[in-house]
């Protein structure tokens, strides 16, 4: 069948390559066996009956069910997930990809809340699970919800017949997106198939993806950067999708690499701290002999992306057939399927230095000589979708140069949020002060220079003081940067505002290195340091400073600092301090009336 | 059509050909406490080994990053949440030193 049109949706992008190469994989999922990699393949044929019966037997065991409410996946990271979720496609079910919770904590809290905002009407898992989800269902209340097993023993082939392709509109909702908001509620991000098709073709001219691409990954199959970028982009283009677990990653970082060797990985993606692991952990030993030349779109997103780590990363597999123009920092969002916009395939990372006075000032200008300057990392230039700086309290749009809250409009921005009418008129359909309307509001602040974009920070951690804006990360790396007794990335500031003047404070906890926390003598004239530096470098009068051991400041699994916990820890008395200093009217808003510094690693009871 | 690894035999490391080391206490317990130290941005004479990991503020990328390392260096499969379920460097290296003389027992006998 030559000359086939590019496909519309997902299924048709499928069947057309079931069609042309029914035996090339699909994909191939490494698992840990023993000590070593077994590989598993799945080939087109085999996941497109894989996943027609999937379809078929969902449309069965839910008949007479409500077809609106969505289907909740809930697997280990393995291959039937991704049958699976096709399978849902193929039934013309709205899906929601999920972690299994098979640990109580917070995994279960999580899918629990998606559980009662979805109203799910059925859940799929492996038949292994099947029980323990019952009673699971059951406890929550939704015994009426029904839980199907699929996989491998449940597969007897007669089903795969009976499957006819669904009806599906482009504004029907293939999935919902539940990001992984470790501080708000869940919010399902509405993912049509439209939009679903508008970024894959985004995504596919934006880096140049050739047909028949390998991607290879070890990020979870059930969020957005590993699902839409490393999972549905290779079927996008008849390409070959491996994958790993981020365990067997997190425990030998040079299995990614390998992976990247093995099979000629030709794209892959991570958030930052998957570039820093592999420059802190992979040994000369484990790279040695292996080439990466292939590697032509490496993504770095999903947090901010730093100078350094790029450097270190090209610097240390330089040798091993690395490109630096293949380190591609990307920006992108579920909200907007995936990809914003991505730097050039082509081209090594833009980075720009600037003032750090002007930064606080909301303005991007050029660095002087015997100043404080930042590091921006650029994101390449938004090419589908539509891009506007605005300033986030007159929302007025900004001119270039100018930092604002990032506005995006397009064909891949989602509809919404499932089931939340005001928030998604809120976030989805803003209008800016001239009257442009239907916008999405990111809450990312950047800004656009030679139509390249910066992201520089979230606007709901950002300090405003005195009308100028202070990030939380720049304060953190300039303390960081400032001795040899501060742990680099060990560092949280947040704001706290004390009632009565109304005032907000700023709050400095920061980790000291191993060797500095030996004696409690010197952590005093450390915290005045800090809040000399400051003063200096930022203009803040006396910052409060919190010294604590490594280790303290909480991070989301990705590496982000959580500074929102960090300042309710903070205000629960619940940091083991090592030393601080505070003014009078932050430690008022502490429980404990003992404000003097203690050298104590145990908590501060909380009652 | 298949994607095969293409370099099966290509420069890859022989781990099986390599010594592994052994696993008697004190060494396990003084290249665990190093690598624990590693791990938690520590200096190896600040970890005490019957203190709970969990104290040290032991997140779970470390815990997952102790347990590739036992696994390759020991050649011994371990779980992901071992330094959950052997919380202290003790516990766990008691728990090692009982599975790598089985392992020992294993090898030896004839197969």
């Amino acid at each position: 069948m030559p000359h086939q049109p590019d496909p519309r949706t997902l299924t048709d992008a499928v069947r057309a390559g079931v069609d042309r190469h029914p035996d090339r994989a699909a994909f191939v999922y490494l698992h840990e066996d023993g000590l070593g990699m077994r590989p598993e393949e799945l080939s087109y044929a085999d996941l497109d009956r894989r996943a027609r019966v999937v379809a078929a037997r969902l449309r069965h065991a839910t008949k007479g069910g409500d077809p609106s409410r969505p289907v909740l996946l809930l697997y280990p990271p393995t291959l039937d997930f991704v049958t699976a979720f096709l399978g849902c496609f193929y039934a013309g079910r709205t899906a929601i990809p999920a972690p299994l919770p098979d640990e109580p904590g917070e995994r279960l809290a999580r899918v629990s809340s998606i559980l009662q905002d979805a109203k799910v009407g059925a859940v799929l898992t492996l038949p292994a699970y099947r029980q323990a989800i019952g009673a699971w269902l059951a406890a929550s209340g939704e015994q009426d919800v029904m839980c199907l097993a699929t996989g491998a023993d449940e597969d007897d082939g007669a089903d795969a017949g009976l499957w006819t392709p669904p009806r599906v509109g482009g504004t029907d909702v293939a999935f919902l997106q539940y990001s992984s908001g470790s501080t708000s509620e869940p919010k399902g991000v509405m993912i049509t198939h439209a939009n679903l098709a508008a970024n894959q073709e985004a995504i596919r001219s934006a880096m140049k993806t050739p047909r028949g691409v390998v991607a290879g990954s070890w990020l979870p199959l059930y969020h957005d950067m590993g699902l839409i970028g490393m999972t549905l982009h290779p079927l996008w283009v008849g390409g070959t999708s491996v994958q790993m677990s981020p365990i067997s990653f997190v425990k030998q970082p040079a299995r990614w690499l390998r992976m990247i060797h093995d099979y000629r990985v030709e794209g892959t993606a991570s958030p930052n701290f998957g570039y820093e692991l592999c420059v802190r952990r992979v040994s000369e030993e484990q790279s040695s002999g292996l080439d990466l030349s292939s590697l032509r779109v490496a993504l770095n997103g999903a947090e901010p992306v730093r100078a350094d780590t790029l450097r270190a990363f090209v610097r240390r597999f330089a040798g091993n057939g690395l490109r630096p123009e293949a380190l591609l920092p990307c920006y992108g969002l579920a909200e907007n399927t995936l990809l914003v916009s991505g730097n050039d395939p082509d081209a090594p990372p833009v980075e720009l230095t600037v003032d750090a006075q002007s930064l606080e000032q909301d303005e991007l200008r050029p660095a002087r000589t015997d100043h404080p300057s930042r590091t921006l990392v650029g994101c390449g230039r938004p090419k589908d979708t539509e891009v506007l700086i605005v300033d986030p309290m007159t929302l007025r749009v900004l001119p270039e140069g100018q930092v604002g809250e990032i506005w995006l409009r397009g064909p891949s921005v989602a509809v919404g949020y499932w089931n939340r009418r005001e928030l998604t008129a809120r976030t989805f359909q803003a209008a800016t002060a001239d009257g442009r309307a239907g916008y999405f509001r990111t809450g990312d602040l950047g800004a656009l220079l030679d139509e390249e974009l910066y992201v520089t920070g979230r606007i709901k951690e950002m300090l405003i003081q005195h009308g100028r804006n202070l990030y939380p990360q720049d304060i953190e790396q300039a303390v960081q940067e400032s001795g040899d007794a501060f742990r680099r990335g060990g560092g949280a500031v947040f704001g706290v505002t004390d009632e009565a003047s109304d005032r907000t404070h700023v709050v400095v906890v920061q980790e000291l290195r191993p060797q500095a926390t030996g004696d409690e003598e010197p952590l005093a004239p450390l915290a005045a340091s800090v809040q000399a530096l400051l003063s200096r470098q930022f203009q803040l009068p006396a910052v409060n400073v919190v010294l604590v051991r490594p280790g303290v400041i909480r991070k989301t699994t990705s590496g982000k600092t959580q500074r929102t916990l960090m300042r309710q820890l903070f205000l629960d008395g619940g940091l083991p301090v090592l030393h601080q200093r505070l003014e009078p009217a932050v430690a008022a808003l502490l429980p404990a009336t003992d404000t003097a510094p203690r050298p104590t690693t145990a908590a501060a009871p909380r009652h | 059509m298949s994607i095969a690894p293409t370099t099966h035999t290509a420069p890859a490391r022989r781990p099986v050909e390599r010594s592994v080391p052994h696993g008697n206490a004190p060494d396990l317990d003084l290249w665990l406490t190093e690598r624990v130290a590693f791990h938690l941005h520590r200096a190896p004479d600040e970890v005490d080994p019957d203190t709970p990991l969990a104290d040290y503020g032991i997140d779970s990328v470390a815990a997952i990053s102790i347990c590739g390392e036992i696994e390759e260096r020991y050649r011994l499969p371990v779980a992901p949440t071992i330094a959950y379920d052997f919380p202290t460097v003790h516990a766990i290296t008691g728990h090692l030193a009982e599975r790598l003389a089985d392992k020992a027992k294993h090898d030896e006998a004839p197969s």
